[in-house]
């Protein structure tokens, strides 16, 4: 009894770990990459491990200079999502520099994990877009195997962003079922939707995300696209609907990046709040804005609003509908 | 189906205590009697150094109406009377070990004819104080409720994991148990009670049901196994949906909960006439050799406790009295078994909260009982913010520790959460 040592309530613990959730995350990820890997060949893995090297090294470089924590399987995450929302034909170096700009800027300028505002990937991904929107936006068609090595790949058939065609008001439903299978091309992550939705159902089990937030994402999008269609007379606004959520990057970033915590509302009401608000944004910038895959933008410009929706958002502490009875009570009283 | 409260967290639970019976413990040595077993005043030393006490003779009289009675738990000298760390003064008994008890008067005789008011009174005679924790004395709650409650809630749920000593006192008591209810009742005046087991005691539960019968005048009902339903707070809010604020008490609502035990020592008090001389405790934990539920004599140091339980293991690193979830580390060597003394739990691991990321999971805020933000509580101790902690609430944090139970960052979030309620509470008493 002489070794006693000085302890803190509560004296158990749940088993759930910080790294433990990361590695989640990263296990989560790993289905999309392997259909990536499967329709477009290694290159897709060696995009995404420079990615993670670019962020890892960014992250290690900023511990050191100024003496913090060296080192969180968060940057890990960065670098794999900002390397999936990356097109297999993009040269090597730039998902590596999305990675790095974004775990820079987004996260550790901010003081690190937890107190940053934006979704680093979100950033990165955004940056890549607007500083080399050209090549982030030209695809190889499926099973068009590149070099794996090759820095920056001249292929023979580059093919439109089928978002571009959807916008110009063209709709081909006839293969909303081979964008749900993943035989479309794409970003290197976000083509086949059942890896996706196996990834959020291990998450899910795993209790690492919830609900909410993916749910009133794709629900948002599906009811703000044909509302879009309604206004506009459009026919079979459903069918519409369903070839916005299958296109592009909507279901990816409803699983990934509406589930990151630091970024996203702690409160439930603020995550539904947070999914319909980003699903609006998405609609708009898809529909009337140049942007072709507006999802990601979406996600960057809600992040602002995570502050304001968690204020309003905030659960009634216990007592208060007491409370104000009581106060309503009195007033009643004293007239 | 089971009723439950919004927040809170299915926890880690141990029943090993409940195998085997409840036992009775030996005496020990020496006892130390605090005066001050209960909230309150405490109470006025009526013995001197050197005079001989017998078992259940009253050593600390009562000081007002927030007070309690204290009783010696053994026969012997009193070799010394001194202030505790807190200055309250403590009787340190010798015992002889003859067990010498005062005659009783047992009042089963008139329990029929008496009024409300003239039990209370003898109720009052016998120190019963709440086993929720706190510690408010039984006959004073009885008196401020008597009249104005038509809810009468019996508290059986022991959500603190590591606790079995509700259950096992289901299973092995039932009779007492219930006569204890109906003199509760005959004193409130209420035609229904209703008690309320925890889910991991459904058999217990079951076999207390089958043992009733008629379930018209008291009936069981289930709660969910999560912590921590056994607040008062928390189960009312579960059974009636009714969230009772941090200034007010249940008797606002019309409602009235005892904890089962005190309905237990109550009739066990009234019926062979003698005072509280004993604490039912839960000994558990992973360091400790034998885990079992026993009636240990008040003022028994723990160390005494554990030995009886055959002692610690060789690497066990914490003595805690008072619950896993809230309870404190304590020096088995100066603390003494009270009447709120309900479980002492002994651990190899104990987690250390020592981490330093909030990943804003945002777990701690959906488990959270009182529904309070505590991510961003966790931001405004960081830049010491009282003012914006009052406006979030930081001051009704009840210490549950389920906030830090989830917490996969190993942040210490309860003890951060009542800094800042210190803080608001000294800062609205500077005022």
């Amino acid at each position: 009894m002489s070794k006693l040592g000085t302890f803190t309530a509560p004296f158990i613990k749940d088993k759930a770990k910080a790294e433990t959730l990361y590695l989640d995350v990263i296990v989560a990820l790993l289905p999309p990459l392997a259909w990536g890997v499967y329709i477009y060949g290694a290159r897709s893995i060696v995009i995404t491990l420079l990615s993670v090297l670019g962020a890892v090294l960014t992250q290690l470089i900023w511990s050191a200079s100024i003496k913090t924590k060296l080192f969180d399987l968060s940057s890990v995450i960065t670098g794999i999502i900002v390397a999936l929302l990356c097109p297999v034909s993009a040269p090597l170096w730039l998902a590596p520099l999305g990675s790095a700009f974004g775990i820079l800027v987004g996260k550790l300028i901010f003081g690190g994990v937890g107190r940053n505002l934006f979704n680093p990937a979100a950033l990165g991904v955004v940056f890549l877009n607007v500083a080399f929107g050209e090549k982030m936006n030209t695809f190889v068609a499926p099973f068009e195997k590149l070099p794996a090595f090759a820095l920056a790949p001249t292929t023979a058939e580059l093919m439109e962003n089928p978002l571009v065609t959807l916008k110009n008001g063209m709709m081909d439903v006839s293969n909303i079922w081979e964008k749900i299978y993943g035989m479309i091309c794409g970003n290197i992550g976000e083509m086949s939707k059942i890896m996706i939705v196996l990834a959020f159902l291990y998450l899910f089990v795993r209790g690492t995300v919830k609900l909410e937030k993916t749910l009133s994402y794709i629900g948002g999008m599906v009811f703000f696209v044909a509302l879009y269609c309604y206004l506009v007379a459009m026919p079979e606004p459903f069918e519409y609907a369903a070839a916005h959520l299958f296109s592009g990057s909507t279901v990816f970033v409803a699983v990934f990046l509406c589930n990151d915590y630091s970024t996203t509302p702690t409160t439930s009401n603020g995550a539904i709040f947070f999914g319909v608000i980003c699903a609006m944004l998405t609609t708009v910038l898809r529909v009337f804005c140049d942007i072709p895959d507006g999802a990601v933008f979406a996600v960057l410009i809600t992040n602002a609003l995570v502050p304001a929706l968690e204020r309003k958002t905030r659960m009634a502490y216990f007592g208060q509908f007491f409370k104000q009875r009581e106060v309503r009570v009195n007033a009643d009283e004293t007239k | 189906m089971p009723v439950a409260f919004v927040g809170g967290k299915k926890v880690y639970r141990s029943l090993n205590s409940l195998d085997s019976k409840i036992k009775e413990m030996t005496p020990p040595e020496t006892v130390v009697i605090s005066l001050k077993q209960h909230i309150g005043t405490p109470a006025k030393c009526v013995v001197s150094l050197g005079e001989y006490v017998t078992v259940g003779q009253l050593i600390g009289e009562a000081d007002g109406d927030y007070s309690a009675n204290v009783h010696s738990s053994v026969s012997g000298i009193v070799c010394a009377i001194e202030l505790d760390e807190n200055g309250i003064y403590c009787i340190k008994i010798e015992n002889d070990g003859s067990n010498t008890a005062s005659d009783p008067t047992p009042y089963t005789a008139s329990l029929l004819t008496s009024t409300p008011e003239q039990l209370v009174e003898e109720i009052s005679k016998y120190g019963i104080v709440g086993r929720g924790g706190a510690g408010f004395p039984t006959h004073t709650k009885l008196k401020n409720t008597l009249g104005n409650v038509n809810k009468f809630l019996i508290n059986c749920v022991e959500s603190e994991p590591f606790m079995t000593k509700d259950a096992a006192l289901l299973r092995e008591y039932p009779a007492d148990i219930v006569s204890g209810i109906k003199i509760m009742m005959k004193i409130l005046q209420i035609k229904k009670a209703d008690v309320f087991v925890g889910e991991q005691m459904l058999e217990q539960g079951y076999n207390f049901l089958n043992y009733l019968k008629d379930r018209s005048f008291i009936d069981v009902n289930l709660c969910d196994d999560k912590y921590p339903q056994g607040d008062e707070r928390q189960l009312i809010a579960a059974v009636y949906k009714t969230e009772i604020p941090y200034d007010r008490l249940p008797p606002d609502t019309f409602s009235v909960v005892f904890n089962v035990e005190t309905c237990f020592q109550i009739y066990d008090c009234l019926s062979k006439g003698t005072p509280i001389t004993r604490s039912l405790i839960s000994v558990d934990g992973d360091g400790i050799e034998t885990p079992q539920n026993i009636l240990v004599p008040l003022g028994t140091s723990i160390a005494d406790v554990i030995k009886f339980c055959g002692g610690l293991k060789d690497n066990c690193k914490c003595v805690v009295v008072g619950g896993s979830m809230m309870g404190d580390a304590v020096n088995p060597f100066d603390t003494y078994v009270t009447k709120t003394t309900s479980s002492i739990t002994c651990f190899k691991n104990p987690p250390e909260h020592k981490g330093e990321d909030c990943i804003r999971c945002g777990r701690c805020e959906d488990v959270c009982p009182m529904h309070i933000p505590v991510p961003l509580l966790n931001r405004l101790w960081e830049i010491d913010d009282i003012s914006e902690a009052k406006i979030n609430m930081a001051h009704i944090c009840v210490g549950c520790g389920v906030c830090t139970y989830v917490c996969p960052s190993d942040l210490p979030l309860k003890d951060r959460v009542e800094e800042l309620r210190e803080k608001i509470i000294m800062e609205a008493e500077n005022e």
